[in-house]
């Protein structure tokens, strides 16, 4: 049975599949589910998960082990390995393929206001790292994953432009 | 909380407010509404169209910008005030290149992927097509989503389908937060306050991935991997599957029309 091994927003599943009489049946961490799926096109289906009807557009997005997820109107990134591969990666001790980047980047132009955190301290994800003025406004920019602060490459009144690695973490 | 009394009161207020002044020209009379018993009071008047006013549009059927160019050419208002019905509710949605998840920071990039919704009851008033470049410059309001109903559970429901229906790729935007709030309890039931985002979203997560939303995404790509995969070892592939019996149909008249067999 094929196995997978699915992240989503730091969330780990281990997903199996089977098709059998014309249904699909998923073991998602040791839970099984019935699902049906309409497809609608090269991306987009209706899937029934558990009675519960819902849109989905799964769309390949250049990385091989990454899809975008289009569903209730947000776009969500999740990555997906086959799971024994995933297991062989996990003891070689490298990162996923796929891996969101551990990096904080300026989302815009604009000038450091404040440094909120120091390398070497462990954070949280969403816990405010720096402030950066744009737009008129005082902009706060938090970290995308939990992790340990490796450098950070700005310091108060340092003016940035788009793209520009500020904080690298590991 | 509005209801037609409430509506005939404040409307007449505003009116008067217009007559008193001897003002000429589309404008707005704001209120504040007190919930615990009703009464109201005045704000502002904003001596222009608002951002809202396609959801004016759309119950009075009245073209705003119309009669506001015909009264600036000198004019004659062709509308009387007991011309005015209301009709269905409608809702706006404003698209925000805003991200909710940092607190809807002003997001910046160039639109990768920009696909509108539409359907009956559907208008989109948009400020970008695909690969606009939203640069920091301007206001980060880039479309306004404004649906109308017969009644407001039916401009709800539109308003979620017609949310969904939106890819946008490139930068963050406020759909999906605006999706949120069309399935929050006291939205719905109609409760709402100058205090709704502090009280709603107390730890300032707008979108929050609930754990049910976050399982689904995962069962729906390895789902999509598993059929593509089978696809592959079952020689199906896209190209060699019988498709849409639609086109299939007019491929079949199309060969008729060239002298072609079926």
């Amino acid at each position: 049975m094929p196995r997978y091994l699915v992240n989503v927003a730091g969330k780990e599943f281990d997903i199996e599949l089977e098709y059998r009489s014309e249904r699909y049946f998923a073991v998602i961490n040791g839970e099984e589910v019935d699902i049906s799926s309409f497809r609608l096109g090269e991306s987009r289906s209706i899937l029934i998960i558990g009675g519960q009807s819902l849109e989905v557009d799964v769309r390949a997005n250049g990385y091989d082990a990454q899809k975008t997820v289009f569903m209730k109107g947000q776009e969500i990134t999740v990555e997906i390995e086959d799971y024994h591969l995933a297991q062989l990666r996990k003891t070689a001790g490298m990162a996923s393929a796929g891996a969101v980047e551990k990096c904080i980047r300026a989302p815009m132009p604009g000038l450091i206001l404040e440094v909120k955190a120091a390398a070497g301290d462990r954070i949280a994800r969403n816990q405010p790292v720096l402030i950066v003025e744009a737009m008129k406004m005082e902009n706060v920019i938090k970290a995308p994953a939990d992790g340990i602060i490796k450098e950070i490459h700005v310091s108060k009144g340092t003016s940035v432009e788009k793209g520009d690695t500020l904080v690298e973490m590991e | 909380m509005m209801t037609p009394g409430l509506r005939e009161k404040m409307g007449k207020a505003a009116v008067d407010i217009a007559l008193q002044t001897g003002y000429v020209g589309a404008g707005t009379v704001e209120f504040m509404v007190d919930d615990t018993d009703n009464s109201y009071y005045f704000l502002e008047v904003n001596t222009r169209l608002q951002v809202e006013h396609p959801v004016t549009e759309l119950v009075t059927g009245v073209d705003l910008v119309k009669q506001q160019i015909a009264i600036a050419e000198g004019r004659k208002l062709q509308l009387k005030q007991s011309d005015i019905e209301l009709n269905g509710h409608a809702i706006e949605c404003r698209i925000c290149a805003e991200d909710p998840q940092q607190n809807f920071m002003p997001s910046t990039g160039v639109l990768k992927n920009y696909r509108i919704p539409a359907g009956p009851g559907v208008r989109v008033d948009s400020g970008v097509v695909i690969f606009s470049d939203v640069p920091i410059y301007y206001d980060p309001l880039i479309a306004k989503l404004i649906v109308w109903g017969k009644d407001r559970d039916e401009a709800i429901n539109r308003t979620k389908r017609a949310l969904e229906e939106y890819r946008v790729s490139g930068l963050k935007t406020t759909i999906g937060f605006c999706r949120a709030v069309m399935d929050n309890k006291n939205f719905v039931a109609g409760k709402l306050s100058t205090r709704f985002l502090t009280e709603e979203y107390p730890d300032n997560q707008y979108t929050p991935l609930s754990d049910a939303f976050v399982r689904q995404a995962a069962l729906a790509v390895a789902l999509d991997k598993f059929i593509r995969e089978r696809k592959i070892a079952l020689g199906r592939t896209s190209q060699t599957s019988a498709g849409s019996g639609w086109v299939n149909y007019y491929r079949r008249g199309g060969l008729r029309r060239f002298g072609g067999s079926r």
